[in-house]
């Protein structure tokens, strides 16, 4: 008797296809998000080599390395390829591999505006680092770009248009992106998910891409107004007819809310990782959630606290500074759920909760300076020196960069069916969390000393030399550490020494660990039932016949 | 690597780098750092004490939750693979309590922070109501009346303007103008007056108080009393272009008599046909005149001598300044080489002027009489 063979059905995963045409015309979400995360990593080593020139150049008073133009530049590209081409492209790629995943989709809602919003954002960073390769250079008008010295009199240079025209491209990218992602959670969870029942991951997702919606296009229209006063002689930011200040509020309208969109899913993935590696429930889901969207809500309401130096009406003044340390009280909440959530539980110190300890422990500082920057009397001698430049690294390295690692080797096995190397992986999260307090702390002594930021040189009477070259040590030994990073991918990929991942290697209990590692293309052949926000335990845990003591 | 060892270590390296700010913060602050905590005007000590305050408030919130953290990353570490822990998935009682835990604290810190803002304005100004003297400084919807008794209150108002990248002082109450350093008398009300001339700058002198940004095309108040005799740094705080690093500025306090001798001194010597120098000698003499014919009298105004030049600091009292173009010490062999080649200076607008020695040696003989 014949046989009849039924084909099964090849499993498809995605990045095993080497095909460059495959990846360039891809719509898979899962092929995207790993492009944003490449195309961010590679922006961030790029970012990171602008940051060992400056602390190289201010290690020692003197110029020795660069010009000071040169260096205008070099914090000038730092800051804004950090920013919106490393976290913000991160948290954008991240959010496309395990969202979908996570509400148990197929697919992100609209793959094709996907896959334009991706490639808008690698050739709006194209477009802004190419500035480094004409004439004049790239721009050099600080992140921030104030006129009257962003304006075409004072920064002629055709780097600063390529700055704008990017960064109009990334905040199209980011609306685009901001619009997929809002549909697809609110209309292809899975059956059964309701709205409190997302993992809160998506959730910060959800509130981070809400806000990129409400901000950015404040920023492209900043953008806007700031090239037609440089090509075409309109005179927003004019000092006689417009008001440079203005060119202020509308940035920091966007670029206030920005540090949240930067810091928001970093919160997430810490409520997601912390339950997981505790064998416990999230402490307070409703409250993380309700805090969560609390801090994007008010992080709309404050950005003033950035201007405090303006000369603005001291009444504005206090009612901004009203809005700003309010922050401090969903932020505080989610600090204490999370430590309760530990606390108790069955801690598995892997690199994964390693990372998310190092953002809990140095994010904590990045929180307590900026109360300090809230309070405007503190404001007025704390703006613009070296204690700012302290208090932004420990709030986006501490902050989001440890988030983005702990995300790396949380989801690594399910991204690529391989576990990262965990002794590597401590030896990066010590050099790490060692390099960084040695490289920003000093920074706050040197801001109350009288450093200002954004100078490539300093009188050696002042006593500032000894903080920058503590500091510039420590910026290599960040950067070592990020070596050792990518000796763990090499070393798992590229050796082959890379221990197998099984679907559920950390016991995590939402959807995309229902899947194989990595997912097949289409993600899921069937879905649990969603019984709360921890499907996968209940599953295991119903399955084994384990009673829990359960307190609500 | 046990845990144990690795928390262990941790705490050292806390412990560590606290003792290692401890002791080199104080010691920096004495190698005459210009620190906002080494205050010399209310205003700054006000800011200074406040921020103590909230330093302290800090050190505890941050051991108390550093603490915790550390404390469940031991205690709760995993002991056995098959521990399966009590399931608490929340406590509302605890969660309001550590919600108005920080919303106190916020409130204390937003308390104390307005009370320092209530206080700092000009001791001069206390009869004006302190809205009065906000609408003043910022000006906003103020009467012609307040912004008269806010500036009557005033002992001596300048007006500062910036430019990149130096500092112009006008002596709105004496009519005349120098730069780079700022002569106080101690003790008096000092109203400045600041505005910009070209791109956003910041006046800033730590111990004096905050920052204050200026615009052009807008005129931005700040002031300060200073409360002993000595000298007062400060950086431009507010990004300007390639020479930001290079826009110092300076307060020097003097006594009130010794102000005032100084201030008549300036008086005199910028009277439209004063002469700078008395008795001078034929190389400054000759100095003089290369100054002139070189151009240098185009930009930059010496006493009654192209007393509308601006484009440059003016040189009245250039030989009293601790240093040349913000860049380096006030020396003889350091303003050879910056009239030689000002470019030095990023982005300087002086041009390189040829010039021969024995005239070099004039213009240097000339430029240090003016004292």
């Amino acid at each position: 008797m014949a046989t009849i063979s039924v084909p099964q059905p090849k499993q498809t995963i995605p990045w095993t296809s080497r095909g460059i045409m495959s990846w360039i015309t891809t719509v898979d979400h899962k092929k995207i998000g790993w492009m944003y995360i490449a195309v961010s990593f590679l922006f961030f080593i790029i970012s990171g080599l602008l940051a060992l020139l400056i602390r190289a150049e201010l290690s020692a008073p003197g110029m020795q390395f660069v010009s000071t133009g040169f260096y205008n530049q070099l914090f000038t590209m730092h800051a804004t390829g950090m920013i919106f081409l490393f976290i913000i492209p991160f948290f954008a790629g991240i959010g496309n591999f395990i969202v979908p995943l996570q509400i148990g989709a197929a697919d992100m809602a609209f793959p094709r505006i996907n896959a334009l919003a991706l490639w808008l954002a690698v050739f709006g960073g194209l477009t802004m680092f190419g500035g480094f390769f004409f004439e004049g250079g790239a721009a050099a008008a600080g992140w921030t770009s104030y006129p009257p010295l962003s304006n075409a009199t004072y920064s002629p240079s055709i780097g600063q248009d390529f700055w704008i025209l990017g960064l109009q491209l990334i905040g199209i990218s980011s609306i685009l992106g901001a619009v997929n992602f809002l549909v697809t959670v609110a209309n292809m969870r899975a059956p059964g998910m309701t709205w409190r029942k997302i993992p809160l991951f998506t959730w910060s997702v959800v509130t981070a891409q809400g806000m990129v919606l409400a901000a950015t296009p404040m920023l492209t229209g900043a953008l806007t107004m700031l090239l037609t006063d440089r090509q075409f002689g309109t005179r927003f930011f004019d000092a006689a007819q417009g008001d440079p200040r203005l060119w202020q509020h509308m940035f920091w309208f966007y670029s206030h809310p920005a540090v949240y969109i930067m810091i928001l899913p970093a919160m997430g993935i810490v409520s997601e990782i912390l339950p997981v590696f505790s064998r416990k429930p999230i402490f307070g889901y409703f409250a993380i959630f309700v805090s969560t969207v609390l801090i994007g809500v008010l992080g709309f309401t404050s950005w003033l606290h950035h201007m405090f130096t303006i000369g603005s009406n001291p009444v504005v003044e206090t009612l901004f500074m009203a809005t700003t340390i309010i922050i401090a009280v969903p932020t505080g909440l989610k600090i204490f759920n999370w430590i309760a959530t530990m606390w108790g539980g069955s801690l598995n110190l892997k690199t994964p909760l390693v990372f998310v300890i190092g953002f809990l422990s140095m994010f904590l500082i990045g929180g307590i300076s900026g109360i300090f920057q809230a309070a405007v009397p503190l404001a007025k001698q704390l703006h613009d020196t070296y204690w700012v430049v302290g208090h932004i690294h420990y709030v986006l390295f501490g902050g989001s960069v440890f988030g983005i690692f702990a995300a790396y080797y949380y989801w690594w096995p399910k991204m690529t069916g391989r576990m990262l190397n965990e002794r590597i992986g401590m030896w990066q999260f010590w050099t790490m969390f060692i390099g960084m307090n040695i490289t920003f702390f000093p920074m706050h002594v040197l801001g109350m000393l009288g450093m200002p930021r954004r100078y490539a040189d300093y009188a050696e009477e002042y006593g500032w030399t000894f903080m920058n070259q503590i500091a510039t040590f420590g910026a290599f030994l960040v950067a070592f550490s990020t070596l050792l990073f990518i000796v763990n991918v090499i070393y798992v990929h590229g050796f082959n020494k890379g221990e197998r991942a099984n679907d559920n290697p950390w016991e995590g209990n939402t959807l995309e660990w229902a899947t194989s590692s990595p997912p097949p293309e289409h993600n899921f052949d069937r879905l649990p039932p969603i019984t709360s926000d921890r499907p996968l335990w209940d599953l295991r845990i119903r399955k084994l016949g384990i009673q829990t003591k359960d307190v609500h | 690597m046990s845990l144990r060892r690795i928390v262990r270590r941790q705490l050292l390296w806390l412990g560590g780098v606290i003792m290692l700010v401890g002791m080199l913060l104080p010691n920096a602050v004495a190698a005459q750092s210009p620190s906002p905590l080494d205050p010399a005007s209310p205003n700054a000590a006000l800011i200074a004490n406040l921020y103590w305050i909230v330093f302290w408030m800090s050190v505890a919130v941050f051991i108390l939750v550093e603490g915790l953290l550390i404390y469940s990353a031991i205690r709760f570490r995993r002991r056995s693979d098959d521990e399966l822990p009590v399931q608490v998935h929340g406590n509302n009682r605890m969660e309001i309590a550590w919600t108005i835990g920080p919303a106190l604290i916020a409130i204390a810190v937003f308390v104390l922070a307005w009370q320092v803002m209530l206080a700092d304005r000009p001791p001069t100004a206390a009869g004006l109501s302190p809205v009065s003297v906000a609408s003043v400084c910022f000006n906003n919807d103020v009467t012609p009346e307040e912004a008269a008794a806010f500036l009557a209150a005033s002992t001596l108002t300048i007006e500062i303007v910036g430019q990149q990248w130096w500092w112009q002082y006008n002596y709105l109450d004496y009519n005349f103008t120098t730069a780079a350093d700022l002569y106080v008398p101690v003790g008096d009300v000092v109203v400045l007056q600041i505005t910009s001339r070209d791109v956003a700058h910041a006046w800033w002198i730590p111990q004096l108080g905050g920052k204050q940004d200026l615009y052009p095309g807008a005129v931005t108040f700040s002031w300060f009393q200073v409360s002993r005799p000595g000298v007062f740094e400060g950086n431009c705080t507010e990004l300007c272009g390639a020479s930001h690093a290079y826009m110092p500025m300076r307060v020097v306090a003097l006594p009130p008599d010794e102000f005032d001798a100084w201030a008549q001194a300036q008086v005199a010597k910028n009277q439209v046909n004063a002469i700078a120098i008395t008795n001078p000698s034929p190389q400054v003499q000759q100095g003089e005149q290369v100054f002139v014919q070189k151009g240098c009298v185009g930009c930059h105004a010496v006493g009654g001598l192209g007393i509308n030049a601006q484009a440059g600091p003016n040189l009245s009292n250039f030989a009293s300044r601790r240093q040349i173009a913000g860049i380096m010490p006030n020396t003889e062999d350091n303003l050879r080489s910056w009239i030689v080649n000002p470019s030095q200076k990023p982005g300087a607008r002086m041009p390189a002027i040829p010039i021969a020695p024995d005239e070099m040696d004039a213009l240097i003989a000339y430029l240090d009489t003016l004292e």
